[in-house]
């Protein structure tokens, strides 16, 4: 009995030194949402413009590159990997930064999409094995974002829309860079949030579904959706 | 037990005979770079050659688990005996004897590839194997459920973990390994090679055929890969049934209509047939093609555009008994390359 209360006591001396260096860091929530609600796959959703359903069943997308700014300082925290968000999977929503340098955010910024210098480097692991389903086999590069569903207006098999932008070369590079300010900066404590919208109605509302519903290689029409990304992004105050 | 000593006394000398014999035995490189040949295009630091990974991506290459229905393995279009292309067939075909669109090209010296595939539509070599594993004519699978079948099996699960410490399969050492085995397709010892390196002389046939193709093929099919990599429009007439546009289908830009890679020339003896639809059956053919049948449309090569083309009859002799010192016999029936023993 005594050898445990020793043990323990000297554990709770031991975390007691260990906590003098405390850590400082940051989970970024991205939450998908259509409009003012999550978002829910397979299930019917309505857009604000129209009164047409839909249903998504597939949403998946590159974030890379992350930079936390603390714009008064000009101090900056750069996540320099890449990230792949799921719908299905919520873990994979939630992105964790560790160890942050700075005192306070004001903005942060990143990319939609995967650059053209990880799309020239080979076979990769992680969130970029191939495997994941974001990798084009019968032309090279990443697929940024996926977005796949049907809705009774698409005229099309089985009234399918299927959106896999992509395409890293020059004229037909479809990352796109977000850029978000705080209203109310965050001043760094020990556990951090920060949770950002992703309004999937943006997109949809962006393109005629009726006759659009299938952008499925790099090109002008994904180029055109990609130039819409930045509006589905908001920062959840 | 007297019969046991000798059991294990014979054993012993045996042992003593293939490790001295192993020894002696010179081993070749997996690959190398031969004198005269430009820095390899691959970068070998993101994935150094391993034994166990080429043997690994060898072993791969040879096992139609690749397709959906364990009938097609990369072998099937691309058999070393002929220069690691599909003999006989103008279109490749794959899965349940569907025909695909193209003529499979030949695989060596991928090292120096910048791109792959007639149209270029293949970044990097490790990227490669996905292709055909996916395409619906060729093997029709997914490299989802590639990983999964090989993770099922024990024999991949141990030779994965000894050539990547790691026995859980992914996506990234299935590529990984493929290319390795395809890295090592080196062909560099033709009579060509060893006329260059004054090891041999040329006939004067051979001669006669090599000022032709210096004068005529060099500034596409540049020595010593006899490719200059690029996309070229040679002036052959659209098949109107295909209608295979080439470059443009990736890039969609109407100056890349008709353009294909230029493929290289090496072992172009066993590689027939010929050009990205197979249409040619025999170097003759093709020779009379380029003395004849140039088409002349708006993105037809400018070095097409600005020679005249032709070969008579002894030209083309000549020509042809060049092109055969292309022949890299080594190559061909290199046991390093063929079917493992698993």
């Amino acid at each position: 009995m005594s050898l445990k209360i020793f043990i323990f006591s000297w554990l709770a001396i031991l975390n007691l030194f260990g906590n003098n260096s405390t850590e400082n860091n940051l989970q970024i929530n991205f939450q998908p949402v259509v409009n003012n609600i999550s978002l829910q796959l397979n299930s019917k959703a309505y857009s604000i413009n129209s009164k047409d359903s839909f249903f998504i069943t597939t949403f998946k997308m590159y974030v890379g590159k992350i930079v936390l700014n603390d714009e008064e300082s000009k101090e900056k925290f750069v996540d320099e990997n890449y990230h792949l968000l799921n719908a299905e999977n919520v873990e994979s929503l939630k992105i964790d930064l560790k160890n942050l340098s700075l005192k306070k955010i004001s903005s942060v910024d990143f990319f939609v999409g995967v650059d053209s210098i990880e799309n020239t480097k080979g076979s990769m692991g992680g969130d970029l094995d191939p495997t994941n389903g974001m990798y084009w086999t019968w032309n090279s590069g990443y697929i940024n974002f996926k977005l796949e569903g049907h809705s009774p207006i698409c005229k099309s098999i089985h009234h399918a829309f299927e959106f896999h932008i992509g395409g890293y070369q020059h004229p037909n590079n479809s990352i796109r860079k977000i850029y978000l300010r705080l209203k109310n900066p965050i001043i760094i404590s020990e556990e951090n949030k920060l949770n950002i919208n992703i309004n999937l109605a943006e997109i949809l509302n962006s393109v005629d579904l009726r006759t659009n519903n299938n952008i499925v290689e790099p090109g002008f029409e994904a180029m055109k959706l990609a130039d819409n990304f930045s509006k589905m992004f908001s920062i959840a105050e | 037990m007297k019969n046991l000593q000798k059991i294990i006394f014979g054993v012993f000398v045996m042992l003593i005979f293939c490790v001295t014999f192993s020894s002696f035995e010179k081993k070749k490189p997996d690959f190398f770079v031969t004198k005269g040949f430009p820095k390899p295009v691959y970068d070998f630091k993101k994935n150094p050659l391993d034994e166990r990974k080429i043997l690994l991506g060898r072993v791969l290459f040879y096992d139609p688990i690749l397709s959906h229905d364990s009938t097609i393995s990369c072998n099937s279009c691309h058999s070393q005996y002929t220069a690691f292309t599909h003999v006989d067939h103008a279109l490749s075909h794959g899965i349940a004897g569907k025909v695909g669109n193209r003529n499979s090209p030949s695989l060596m010296n991928l090292a120096w590839a910048k791109s792959l595939m007639w149209d270029g539509a293949i970044n990097h070599l490790d990227m490669q194997a996905l292709a055909p594993i996916s395409n619906k004519l060729e093997m029709d699978e997914t490299i989802e459920n590639v990983v999964k079948k090989l993770q099922h099996q024990k024999f991949y699960r141990e030779n994965f973990y000894a050539a990547f410490n790691d026995s859980t399969i992914t996506g990234q050492h299935v590529l990984q390994a493929i290319a390795q085995f395809m890295l090592t397709l080196v062909s560099a010892n033709s009579k060509y090679d060893k006329v260059k390196r004054g090891e041999e002389k040329f006939s004067d046939n051979e001669l006669s055929g090599y000022k032709l193709f210096k004068k005529n093929c060099e500034a596409c099919h540049t020595e010593p890969l006899f490719t200059n990599g690029m996309f070229e429009n040679n002036g052959l007439p659209v098949d109107a049934e295909l209608n295979d546009m080439g470059r443009m289908k990736i890039t969609k830009d109407k100056n890349d209509s008709l353009k294909f890679k230029v493929p290289t020339l090496r072992n172009v003896q066993y590689s027939a047939p010929y050009m990205h639809d197979g249409r040619f059956k025999n170097l003759n053919q093709v020779l009379n093609f380029y003395s004849m049948g140039l088409e002349h449309n708006k993105t037809l090569s400018p070095i097409l555009l600005n020679r005249k083309i032709y070969f008579n009859t002894d030209e083309k002799e000549n020509l042809i008994s060049f092109l055969m010192t292309l022949s890299d016999k080594e190559f061909l029936y290199d046991t390093r390359f063929s079917y493992p023993k698993r």
